[in-house]
């Protein structure tokens, strides 16, 4: 089976390890045909190595603007040209609105956010999807010569890898980049504040801050926390929309979808647009004043508590032992 | 100036979904006392869109694809203050919900804005928009929270991964709207529902405006299994004083092999 992936100039190498895991859990054992074509600047990595795939590079000319339409024909063409079976892309903004269109263009069979493969007793490829904001699963077979699917983040990170013998190859396609749509003209963009240290779609840790912190300097205390774990501060939505942090920091349905090793939600209530993004978590602890808090429901350990108690006693028990 | 805004029926998370199950028999979400409305976004596109003919004028009209029953979403949309409404009443598996939605704006003579949720609460794909732009041939624009400017020289404001950014469009286009502090939507008066009883509301036969003869009107996916996967975390609550509380955490936290 001929799996093509496509990195768009956004993912960054962590995605494009995660498109040749989910490349590589969806090939037939010791059958892989794995084609990656790189449309950014990136830089060889594991991931592409290990799935001895097929590297394409075809960067953009025009460095900087992104042009989903420029995008979309390049796909297409992409298409015609290696005739894959499945093809990938992440499903983060840029992959969620060119897969569908994409779809449309090749009569193509469209999963969204694919979070896992499911082979039949006859070896038909099945695709695992989350509904309803994660609470169930759906398995869906594709009916169509090709499947596009996008890759929800941190579905495929840990999958095993195998153990191809091949190296990655580098090859060329001839497709030129289109020169992008005047439909549309970037006028301003602002980023609030920066995104705060350690990158949260990768953190082991995450300390995540809701509407309970009262106001922007409770992050002041999560900083800490997260100082002494290793970890990255994330926050709910109306923690963001209070404007106490940064966009970035946001997880959720509209936010970032995280799985680290130990997610700790500390005045955070638990909505399922806040679950959607975290319960993938491998452990959580909650941190609440209100004991019937559905975020309880979702968690491995709770404490019912003021944060502003409970955050610095915690931190000084964490530095107690090491010291 | 045309606006068209697709809106769909969800189970409302709002109300009590603490039994929200599978049925093994029909592969379909069960819960006791489902209650459906408005999918989230959808209601929030419907306000993006009201706002802006409220300042700029123009004539919304709300779509839906379903069976005769979901007009109740459509009264909603009359409630939000939306000028017409069109059900397109499936009555089997027929074309794809973009594919009906496209047609449909076709028939009504295209538009100039189109705006969609940015993803729906029950399935959850995001692709209606995006597949809808496709097929009426217009630019995409993902997760909007605001349009202002006139024909030819739209303004949206647009949700990005790390904060916003505007963007000036020449062309008609579709787009997916998301929340945002500026577009919570309004919720309805009495007279408001009032008048959205009496509303009336277009019905176009989906076999009308797509009919099975047409070419690639199949649906490429077959839901095989559907189950909750079981993730059945049980809380252990860390009782006892603050200080006892802290050094459990940092027991349990250790246990993790985190924090050294
Ligand atoms: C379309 C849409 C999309 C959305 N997307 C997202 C998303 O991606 N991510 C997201 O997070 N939300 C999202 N939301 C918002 C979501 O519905 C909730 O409103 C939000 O998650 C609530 O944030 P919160 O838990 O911080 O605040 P609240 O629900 O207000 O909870 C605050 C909690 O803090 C506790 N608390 C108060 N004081 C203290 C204290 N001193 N110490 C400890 N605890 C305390 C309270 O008991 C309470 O449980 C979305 C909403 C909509 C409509």
């Amino acid at each position: 089976m001929k799996i093509l992936a496509i990195a768009t100039p956004l993912d960054h190498s962590g995605r494009i390890d995660e498109l040749m895991h989910a490349a590589c859990a969806a090939a037939p054992e010791g059958a892989a045909d794995i084609h990656l074509l790189l449309t950014g600047e990136h830089a060889a990595n594991d991931g592409m190595c290990a799935a001895g795939a097929r590297v394409y590079r075809l960067p953009n000319p025009m460095s900087g603007a992104i042009s989903p339409d420029a995008l979309l024909d390049i796909a297409q063409r992409a298409c015609e040209i290696l005739d894959p079976a499945l093809l990938l892309l992440s499903a983060d903004t840029l992959g969620l609105q060119l897969a569908p269109r994409l779809a449309v263009r090749t009569q193509a069979a469209y999963v969204s956010g694919c979070c896992g493969f499911e082979r039949t007793a006859s070896g038909r490829l099945d695709f695992v999807r989350p509904i309803y904001g994660g609470r169930a699963l759906e398995v869906l077979e594709s009916t169509a010569a090709l499947t596009i699917a996008t890759i929800k983040p941190k579905s495929f990170a840990d999958s095993a890898r195998r153990d191809y013998t091949a190296n990655s190859t580098v090859e060329t396609l001839a497709i030129a980049w289109p020169s992008p749509s005047s439909a549309i003209t970037r006028m301003a963009s602002d980023t609030p504040h920066g995104r705060e240290g350690p990158d949260l779609e990768n953190a082991r840790v995450i300390v995540s801050g809701g509407r309970g912190l009262g106001n922007a300097g409770g992050y002041a205390e999560l900083r800490r926390l997260a100082h002494v774990l290793d970890g990255a501060v994330g926050a709910s939505r109306a923690a963001v929309d209070a404007g106490w942090i940064a966009a970035s920091s946001q997880v959720g349905q509209t936010g970032t979808s995280v799985a680290p090793e130990l997610y700790i939600a500390v005045g955070i209530s638990g909505a399922v647009q806040h679950i959607a993004g975290m319960s993938a978590s491998r452990n959580i602890i909650a941190i609440n004043t209100d004991e019937e808090a559905p975020i309880f429901g979702f968690a491995n350990v709770g404490v019912v508590a003021d944060y502003r108690v409970i955050i610095p006693a915690l931190i000084s028990e964490l530095a107690k032992k090491t010291a | 100036m045309r606006l068209f805004v697709c809106i769909k029926q969800a189970l409302d998370w709002n109300s009590s979904t603490k039994d929200f199950r599978i049925d093994p028999a029909t592969q379909q979400v069960a819960v006791s006392f489902a209650r459906h409305r408005i999918d989230q976004f959808d209601e929030i596109a419907l306000q993006v869109a009201r706002q802006y003919r409220d300042r700029t004028g123009g004539e919304i009209r709300a779509l839906t694809v379903g069976a005769e029953e979901t007009d109740d979403v459509l009264r909603h949309a009359h409630a939000m203050n939306v000028d017409q409404s069109t059900l397109i009443e499936t009555t089997g598996q027929q074309a794809s919900t973009a594919q009906l939605l496209a047609a449909a704006i076709t028939h009504y003579g295209g538009a100039s804005i189109v705006l969609c949720g940015r993803t729906s609460s029950d399935n959850g794909t995001g692709q209606t928009g995006p597949a809808l732009a496709e097929h009426l041939g217009l630019p995409f624009i993902a997760n909007i929270v605001h349009i202002e400017g006139d024909e030819h020289a739209w303004l949206c404001r647009c949700e990005t991964p790390t904060g916003y950014e505007l963007l000036k469009v020449n062309s008609p286009f579709v787009a997916s709207v998301t929340n945002a502090a500026s577009n919570v939507p309004r919720a309805p008066t009495m007279k408001d529902v009032m008048r959205a009883h009496r509303a009336k509301i277009d019905v176009l036969a989906a076999a009308t405006l797509c009919p099975a003869s047409g070419s690639g009107l199949a649906q490429n996916t077959r839901v095989t299994r559907r189950y909750i996967p079981e993730t059945s975390r049980s809380c252990r609550r860390f009782d006892g004083a603050p200080h006892e509380q802290a050094n459990a955490l940092a027991l349990y936290i250790r246990s993790l092999s985190i924090g050294a």
